[in-house]
């Protein structure tokens, strides 16, 4: 049984202008210690999707429809009150933004025994040596428990965001940009570190990014999603060397290649559209090369193609 | 390179040992001490750029390549050394001379939300220059130019004249602001991460505008970026920074294949790459930059360094051409 | 930009609608009522009558001082004088003090901080001290009364100015057009100086209850605008000498004017500040 299923997710705001269909019919499963990509650009609804997930969605904004099922439970007709109890317990969320998450005023150390003390009945002593057991895992010093969160740098706030996410041994953790505002080699240090852990403790992982680059090196499995919906679904290998929905080719033919051939980038003209009214049928074909009439008509389903999904009129459903 | 060597013949923009200081202003401690302390953004940063090339400054954050574009651009003083531009030191005070250089040199920033003015119209904002410098007197000759300098960077004159930025989308935002600085038909631009705050999928776009641009419209390019594969797409010739200083500089395909000094070797092989589901993230180095206010003795690099030795804790090394056009300041190498 | 003004009337709360709304009938009430001066007064005011110190009648509504002059007319007369030097003492307030807080801010270093000394010195004063002082060192008369209110103001426009150009100051854009050749002139005046006008202008009006009230103040002990011109305040003075004999009327209406019109300046201010949410300060 997969630890996270995602089906057919819908997530909608009720603004003054309209309702914004920010997240539609999303699926996706997550095995445990599986590693999932949701990549895609600014609007296109992975960070929305995740915070559906951690039902952190807020008036105006609603999950519609769907199930989120956690180890075979559907989350979203739970309580607050119940949320809470899964909330940094058994699914856990490392932020973007990471200098804001932590307040200035208080310990390094109390933070983290506060994290703890949410969920567990345990002394503040006892929590606050979790605290620095987690902040071996994460390979920063024990002693900086009495450090205060200006003494430390970009890369090291972003380890114990991470340590705040972890320290209740959580079966889930969705990080959403966890290392986009980070240098190339910190960068590379805090996957190494995800990466650790992930083998250590066992975690599935929800990646959510719009660096396909990153992705490639740490997941096993990557959806890509534009307008609210996944275009294309599958091992990340498969996907990043034959995408197939047009999207997804020029997304990833957009990134310049490191070795290899250098080749004319693609751009993909306009801009996505307003989820306010979205355009009928599929929402990429405004600017798709490909679009064919029974697209501007039809919104494609996720099918099965050449060991991958995706929701594409040029790949119909048998 | 040697102080007062002849400036090349093919260079639009010469360094020579720039420095920019910035004062610290603490408190308690330096009432305490009588010490003024410094950042030191730049200690000595010498390089050169051809006409027509697109040079790429790449490094991590703090390593000064920000400042190095904004003291080219003349929006700082250096604390020392010369730049020189189409001959002219520009790191001197003569306002005169600065305010003609700026017809011919222009910068593109990185926030394409903050750097337009949010009130004006883009035909007010990309004909401003034009009213600064006095270049034209009539309406219609304005709006002439306007529109021409619009369709180069690929926005409808027409339907996008009378539009104010938060109107616009974040590229063509950012072709409004490459709009305004070519307007004046300059000759060198400098872009200071032009494309790191837009979507993936604008960014190409940009990257491929510049690049067009520059062949049609006979510009150079100073590429800033921290995203050595854009700067693998853009720049002919690239230099790494770190701490303030050059370490290695080389044409582009020698620093990605053959890089020699540690820190680019580094960064070469951690960088992910979209050709690639290696797990390149196994190879990062440890530790952190250190601060530039008391950077460490010997070569900055040398605490992180995985091939260290005793002279790289003592003495700085010099950049010095150790390959044919391949400049690299490192103890492991001696020059020829 | 009168349909940006439409919109926030329409987004904004009953209370500062209704604010706005009466603040505005009233300053405008009277600035009619000085403007159609000739047309409500029967009389002139300075002509003297021999119905001395009448009481409110059908002759003169609102009755006569003791040199039998009709209040009314006075009143409306006096309503110009009032207003054209708050107005004045406005308009010196205003370039003094922008024109001071906007090189300030921009150039900051030790002309900042120099006059920033001098305005703090001239805040610590109460504004009616503050133009008492001009007043003495002036003389009385319309236009020292003018000048003394108006540098009695400065500060807090220098004060509002300078952080808005701080504030301004450090946008990117601004770094924008430094970098296609702008001077510091031109920056000052096309970029920064536009961006302070709507809290300028709230704050104008906040200052204009304050400059009324100074106006008055100072011809009420006599320093400011003299005898015969109507003046609110002057008049309010003469009310006071004659109340021992019963003539309630000679200082009543005066008092009334400067009332409703400190009232619907500050309501106009208050609501228009709320409205446009730029949270300027009163003083």
């Amino acid at each position: 049984m997969p630890v996270l299923e995602v089906n057919n997710l819908e997530t909608i705001f009720a603004t003054g202008a309209g309702v914004v269909q920010a997240v539609s019919d999303v699926s996706f499963t997550l095995d445990k210690e599986e590693s999932l990509g949701l990549a895609g650009e600014s609007g296109c609804g992975k960070s929305t999707t995740a915070m559906s997930i951690m039902k952190l969605i807020r008036p105006p904004g609603r999950i519609a429809d769907g199930k989120v099922l956690f180890e075979g439970e559907d989350l979203v007709p739970k309580t607050e009150a119940e949320m809470r109890h899964i909330r940094g317990k058994k699914i856990s969320m490392v932020f973007q933004g990471v200098s804001n998450a932590l307040n200035p005023v208080f310990k390094l150390g109390d933070q983290l025994a506060e994290a703890v003390l949410n969920h567990e009945r345990i002394s503040k002593d006892e929590a606050l040596k979790r605290a620095q057991d987690i902040l071996d895992l994460v390979g920063i010093d024990r002693s900086r428990i009495n450090n205060y969160p200006h003494e430390f740098s970009g890369g090291m706030k972003q380890r114990i965001m991470i340590a705040t996410a972890l320290i209740c041994n959580p079966n889930v953790v969705i990080a959403d940009e966890p290392t986009t505002a980070l240098d190339v080699i910190s960068q590379g240090q805090v996957l190494k570190l995800i990466d650790d852990l992930q083998s250590k403790l066992g975690l599935s992982l929800l990646l959510i990014t719009h660096d396909l680059s990153v992705i490639g090196e740490v997941c096993d499995k990557l959806a890509i999603m534009y307008a609210g919906k996944i275009a294309e679904y599958g091992e990340v290998a498969t996907v990043l060397e034959s995408p197939l929905h047009p999207y997804s080719e020029a997304l990833v033919h957009a990134f310049p290649p490191l070795k290899g051939a250098k080749r004319r980038l693609e751009s993909i003209p306009g801009s996505p559209p307003i989820l306010i009214n979205p355009p009928s049928g599929c929402r990429f074909h405004p600017r798709c090369p490909h679009a064919m009439d029974v697209c501007r008509t039809e919104d494609p389903r996720l099918t099965e193609v050449k060991g991958r999904k995706v929701s594409c009129h040029l790949y119909p459903a048998k | 390179m040697k102080e007062g060597a002849k400036l090349k013949e093919d260079s639009i923009v010469s360094v020579r040992g720039l420095k920019k200081w910035f004062p610290l202003k603490t408190g308690i401690g330096r009432l305490l001490s009588g010490k003024q302390m410094y950042v030191r953004a730049l200690d000595g940063v010498d390089f050169e750029i051809k006409k027509g090339e697109v040079f790429g400054l790449v490094g991590e954050s703090g390593c000064g390549k920000t400042t190095t574009g904004r003291l080219i651009a003349m929006l700082m003083e250096p604390t020392e050394g010369e730049i020189f531009f189409e001959g002219l030191n520009i790191a001197s005070k003569n306002k005169a001379d600065l305010k003609q250089a700026r017809k011919r040199l222009q910068i593109v920033f990185q926030d394409p939300y903050e750097y337009l003015s949010p009130r004006m119209t883009v035909y007010e904002i990309v004909s401003e220059p034009l009213t600064i410098h006095k270049v034209v007197k009539s309406r219609t000759e304005k709006e002439e130019l306007v529109a021409k300098a619009l369709q180069s960077v690929s926005l409808n004159p027409r339907e996008n004249m009378h539009k104010r930025p938060h109107e616009l989308s974040g590229g063509e935002r950012q072709r409004v602001a490459i709009a305004r600085a070519i307007i004046l038909q300059p000759t060198f631009i400098v872009a200071d991460e032009p494309v790191s705050m837009l979507d993936v999928s604008v960014r190409s776009g940009i990257m491929n505008l510049m690049l067009d641009m520059k062949d049609q419209l006979n510009l150079t390019y100073l590429f800033i970026t921290h995203d050595i594969s854009a700067g693998r797409y853009m720049c002919d010739r690239m230099a790494v920074m770190y701490l303030g200083l050059v370490v290695e500089a080389a044409s582009t395909e020698e620093i990605i294949n053959e890089p020699m000094h540690p820190y680019t070797q580094a960064l070469i092989a951690v960088v992910p790459t979209i050709d690639s589901t290696e797990k390149r993230y196994l190879a990062a180095i440890k530790g952190k930059v250190p601060d530039a206010i008391n950077p460490p003795p010997g070569c900055r690099f040398h605490p992180r360094c995985p091939h260290v030795m005793d002279v790289c804790r003592v003495d700085m090394p010099k950049l010095e051409e150790i390959k044919h056009g391949h400049f690299v300041a490192c103890h492991l190498y001696k020059k020829g | 930009m009168f349909s940006e003004i439409g919109r926030k009337f329409k987004q904004s709360t009953k209370s500062d609608r209704v604010l706005v709304s009466v603040g505005l009938v009233l300053v405008v009430g009277v600035i009619l009522l000085g403007v159609f001066a000739s047309y409500v007064s029967p009389h002139g005011p300075y002509d003297m009558g021999e119905n001395r110190l009448a009481p409110p009648s059908g002759q003169n509504l609102l009755g006569t001082d003791y040199l039998g002059r009709d209040i009314l007319s006075r009143i409306a007369y006096g309503t110009r004088i009032s207003l054209l030097v708050a107005a004045l003492a406005a308009s010196v307030s205003l370039v003094l003090g922008a024109g001071l807080g906007l090189f300030s801010g921009y150039f900051g270093g030790h002309l900042d901080r120099v006059i920033g000394l001098m305005m703090d010195a001239l805040y610590s004063f109460p504004v009616i001290v503050l133009a008492i002082m001009m007043a003495v060192m002036l003389g009385p008369g319309v236009t020292n009364t003018a000048i003394g209110v108006g540098i009695a103001l400065t500060p807090s426009y220098y004060r509002v100015t300078r952080s808005l150009v701080l504030s301004v100051k450090e946008r990117g854009f601004i770094e924008g057009v430094r970098a296609i050749g702008a001077g510091d002139l031109y920056t000052m005046g096309h970029h920064i100086l536009p961006n302070c006008l709507p809290s300028l202008a709230v704050l104008a009006s906040f200052n204009m209850a304050e400059g009324i009230i100074s106006v008055a103040g100072l011809g009420f002990i006599g320093l400011g605008v003299q005898q015969p011109t109507p003046e609110w305040g002057a008049d309010l003075k003469i009310g006071r000498d004659v109340l021992a004999y019963g003539a309630w009327w000679v200082s009543l209406f005066p008092g009334l004017m400067i009332l409703v019109m400190v009232l619907g300046v500050n309501m106009l201010s208050e609501g228009a500040n709320a409205l446009f949410k730029l949270g300027v300060r009163r003083r």
